[in-house]
């Protein structure tokens, strides 16, 4: 009897021990995942407050049919320029742009106090206004 | 050995019943390390989720349609079934989504656009509000007038 008492207490215990260790496992990695989510999600909000682009020159060619738009990063805030978009007239046009270089150099981040050059083609008409959008959603406009 | 008998039958029964109280006791930590997992998966990927309207609040296409561009500015995908459009305070029930750039316009992945086709709710002149919504995670609103 009591051998049987002390069998089944130990299975009990490991049991036991089993769950807890489960538990504790599965909440420690959604608590780590939790963490790593809070992390990435201030780093957007502090891109998003101190980001600022500022769109400062255009070039609009009528022959090629070719728009250019020149737009400083005027921020604190480093951007991807694949995640760039561009809005002619209130269309997105970001299928157009073929080529995008941050101070003459066709690279994929844009640093604060750089230069984006953008180049848009098959523009048959010359646009009335430009939006251009970061990947944060900082956007910028400018009249052609 | 009279008694050894039934010494086994309640060792055996001894062991049994712990042993179902252990698969029990197992399967309830299962459950519960599972609903702790899936909570944290659906706060993370709330905390993922963000998005933007990102038209140009000077000219924003209204006829016949609204057209709304509806970027994913967070790090995780979306799923563009999720997505609620109020315009003025009603909400739509008829949008056309299509993902830019894809062929799939269910999945809506982090950094592209959705271009979100208002077909229920016509806009006139005067002053707008629009709201997009996604899931319980993430909203922007986009005012504008005609």
């Amino acid at each position: 009897m009591g051998f049987a008492v002390v069998a089944g207490t130990g299975i009990l215990m490991l049991a036991g021990v089993a769950a807890f260790g489960m538990i504790v496992v599965h909440q420690d990695a959604a608590q780590d995942a939790i963490d790593a989510a809070e992390r990435d999600a201030e780093r957007r909000e502090a891109a998003q407050r101190t980001g600022a682009i500022d769109v400062v020159s255009n070039n609009y060619q009528p022959g090629p049919d070719i728009l250019y738009l020149d737009v400083d990063n005027i921020g604190h805030t480093t951007f991807a320029t694949a995640d760039i978009e561009v809005l002619l007239d209130g269309a997105l046009r970001t299928d157009d742009v073929t080529w995008l270089r941050v101070d003459g150099s066709d690279v994929a981040y844009w640093a604060p106090l750089e230069q984006l050059e953008i180049r848009l083609d098959g523009i048959t008409a010359s646009p009335s206004r430009a939006a251009v959008v970061t990947g944060e959603g900082i956007m910028a406009f400018e009249v052609v | 050995m009279s008694s050894a008998v039934p010494e086994a039958i309640i060792f055996i029964a001894v062991l049994i019943a712990a042993g179902g109280l252990a698969a029990a006791m197992t399967a309830i930590a299962n459950d519960l390390a599972g609903d702790a997992r899936d909570r944290g998966e659906q706060r993370a990927h709330d905390l993922a989720s963000d998005i933007r309207i990102i038209n140009d609040p000077a000219d924003v296409t209204t006829s016949p349609n609204l057209v709304l561009y509806v970027k994913n500015t967070g790090t995780s995908a979306l799923d563009t079934g999720q997505l609620d459009v109020i315009v003025n305070g009603a909400v739509s029930t008829s949008l056309s989504l299509d993902v830019v750039g894809s062929s799939d316009d269910e999945t809506w992945p982090a950094g592209s656009v959705v271009q979100v086709t208002v077909t229920d709710i016509a806009v006139g002149s005067g002053d707008h509000r629009v709201q997009a919504t996604i899931g319980n995670s993430a909203s922007d609103v986009l005012a504008w007038s005609v």
